[in-house]
């Protein structure tokens, strides 16, 4: 049996006009579709950076001067990028004080018809026996094995998995391990030993398409550990100082580097959200404060047939509830597939790390916005709701006909 | 107040009583006295029809009577209990469980069907109505072939019957319409008023009806005339019924 209650009515009432609730739903919609993409976004950042961060491991890094920006990019978005300095570097940095350790890297660019993946990939070199950035990560997944020049390890984002093969440049390697997903520039890196890339490259000549043009003492970043007791800025600075053409940052500043991408872009985002929510709420505000007036009549008679005051604030509160939960419900759904669809083109075109929050967290995420279009919709025919229940079913009656 | 039964029979507790109310209001800076001083009763098994040129105050006072607005001054009384003694909620549980109103215009739901509009009152009432006994009451005002129609799909007629039976949901011992034939036709005008007439007479249901139209209320068993808001006339017009009653 067909139960008539406030919900069934409620729900018969937004029917009677399709347009004006699919209009007023799909603002409520936006506005929540939006704060909840923006808010993803900002924790997936957050939660990316604090990953990724961990997963750095160097508190310095030292890139050719002029780079700086390139190289930011690459270790946020995986974007490749290729540029390189002499060796004479490194060896200058690990005599200086405060340096604890320095490892070297060398980064290629793969070629955009690599057997394994569609697009241009980052290919990094490091040097097993200093490093101190990757091998901490690759021990867990080697389980004990010592690292052969041709064993690669892979980010989250290769479409390659452990016993795999693939050819780079004409050169055979095998992946030993993948890595876990951080959103940033390491899930789209290909790691491989110094001595593989360095033959791979001196190889190419003849077994590749294409020459790679790296000059065996070439390097393209430094990474640098500080000593316990040193100051990291201070370490920097003293880098700056004693080497000719480099350019130091610090994993704060990879962060700085994030926060200025994503200022802009955010503060739009959620200028625009706040904008659309207040418009909500006045437009939901005005179409009940009408809605309620042209149905005066109806809730006049509601009340003559005996439906008590609350009965009348809690339908009218009832369609205002549905509408904006409805409509806030499907701005969730829309933003979350447009999300997860979209992730790689975000972190490109907003050039950010990006790492989708755990499940709970983006459920929590959703139930507070949900909570707050409701919140909306309730203030916003508060006003409406309390006049409507008020009238005196006489005087309802009347003014409605 | 010219009246040949000014309604003090002693036999039966009175199911309405007014004791000189007025409404008044104001529009712009002049007072309208809607309701002038009118004190009337009404016995169980009445059928009083009132009538008046339009803007007398039948209506105000038919809404006096159902505790859709409160008097400006004096008191109502209904089923024994004085309304201003009676708060919101205690005026709706009245409203839901022994009066029915029928208006001028049906006010239909437009979104549910007749049996859904006329389970609706259930909302309101002690117990929900169930659509077999919607369907009853259809078929009892003619319409058992008009269940899953929605009131667009009805003539003026057919919704002046759904809404009556919507009034006769929750089992009210009074009805109260206002002008329900005021926009029908002189035939169904006449069934509808038949409806009424067997409602009284059979189920005994007392039932104050506003019409416009003098020659209704000579079918009833009492003819209240209103003139600027005073009750001027009070007429038994068949004492035979109420000696039956």
């Amino acid at each position: 049996m067909k139960e008539i209650n406030l919900l069934t009515l409620a729900l018969q009432n937004l029917r009677r006009k399709p347009y004006r609730t699919i209009v007023i739903g799909l603002c409520v919609a936006v506005a929540t579709g939006s704060l909840f993409a923006a808010t993803i976004v900002l924790r997936g950042v957050q939660h990316s950076l604090t990953v990724g961060r961990a997963r750095l491991g160097a508190d310095l890094v030292i890139v050719p001067d002029g780079y700086e920006t390139l190289a930011q990019e690459a270790f946020i978005t995986g974007q490749p990028s290729t540029f390189y300095m002499s060796d004479v570097a490194e060896k200058k940095i690990s005599t200086l004080s405060g340096v604890n350790q320095t490892s070297p890297q060398v980064f290629v660019e793969t070629l955009s018809n690599a057997s394994c993946c569609i697009g241009e990939f980052f290919l990094v070199g490091f040097d097993p026996e200093t490093d101190f950035t990757i091998s901490p990560w690759l021990t867990t997944h080697l389980d004990g094995k010592a690292l052969g020049p041709f064993d690669i390890i892979v980010g989250d984002r290769i479409l390659l998995r452990e016993g795999e093969t693939v050819i780079f440049y004409g050169t055979d390697f095998s992946v030993v391990g993948v890595l876990e997903k951080t959103g940033m520039g390491i899930d789209r890196t290909i790691y491989v030993p110094m001595e593989g890339l360095r033959s791979m490259i001196a190889n190419s000549e003849t077994l590749a398409e294409q020459t790679l043009e790296i000059s065996p003492n070439d390097l393209s970043s430094i990474m640098v550990s500080v000593k316990p007791d040193a100051e990291i800025l201070d370490v920097a600075e003293l880098i700056e100082a004693n080497l000719d053409g480099v350019n130091v940052f610090t994993a704060t500043q990879l962060n700085q580097a994030v926060g200025n991408q994503l200022q802009g872009v955010l503060g739009i985002t959620f200028g625009v959200t706040a904008s659309l929510w207040l418009m909500s709420l006045f437009t939901i505000g005005l179409v009940f404060s009408l809605i309620v007036n042209e149905r005066q009549r109806e809730l006049g008679i509601l009340r003559a047939m005996g439906a008590k005051r609350k009965v009348i604030f809690q339908l009218v509160m009832g369609e205002a509830g549905l509408l904006t939960g409805l409509g806030g419900l499907s701005g969730l759904v829309a933003a979350g597939v447009l999300l997860t669809g979209f992730s790689r083109l975000i972190q490109l075109r907003l050039r950010i790390p990006y790492l989708l929050p755990n499940v709970f967290e983006i459920m929590g995420i959703s139930l507070l916005l949900l909570l707050l279009a409701l919140f909306t919709g309730a203030l916003a025919s508060l006003h409406p709701a309390l006049s409507s229940s008020k009238m005196e079913p006489y005087a309802a009656i009347r003014k409605g006909e | 107040m010219m009246s040949r039964n000014n309604g003090n029979d002693a036999a039966a507790k009175p199911v309405i009583r007014l004791d000189n109310i007025s409404k008044h209001y104001q529009q712009g800076s002049e007072t309208v006295r809607a309701v002038d001083d009118v004190t009337l009763q009404v016995l169980p098994g009445d059928f009083a029809s009132i009538t008046g040129r339009s803007g007398s105050g039948k209506t105000t006072l038919l809404s006096l009577i159902g505790g859709l607005t409160t008097p400006s001054r004096g008191e109502v009384e209904i089923f024994g209990e004085a309304m201003s003694s009676l708060n919101d909620d205690a005026l709706s549980f009245l409203r839901a469980n022994r009066i029915g109103f029928v208006f001028q215009f049906a006010s239909l739901i437009p979104t549910l069907t007749a049996q859904d509009n006329v389970r609706l009152p259930g909302m309101f009432g002690e117990k929900p109505v169930s659509p077999k006994d919607a369907a009853d009451l259809l078929a009892w005002v003619g319409l058992s072939d008009k269940l899953h129609n929605f009131p667009a799909e009805l003539s003026g007629g057919q919704q002046t019957r759904v809404a009556l039976a919507r009034a006769l949901t929750n089992h009210p011992s009074l009805l109260l319409a206002d002008e329900p034939t005021g926009n029908l036709d002189v035939e169904t005008e006449s069934e509808i008023l038949t409806l009424l007439r067997n409602l009284n007479r059979e189920r005994g249901m007392t039932i104050v009806l506003v019409t416009h139209n003098p020659e209704l209320a000579q079918h009833g068993t009492r003819h209240l005339v209103m003139q600027s808001g005073k009750l001027t006339e009070n007429i038994i017009v068949n004492k035979e019924v109420l000696i039956r009653e």
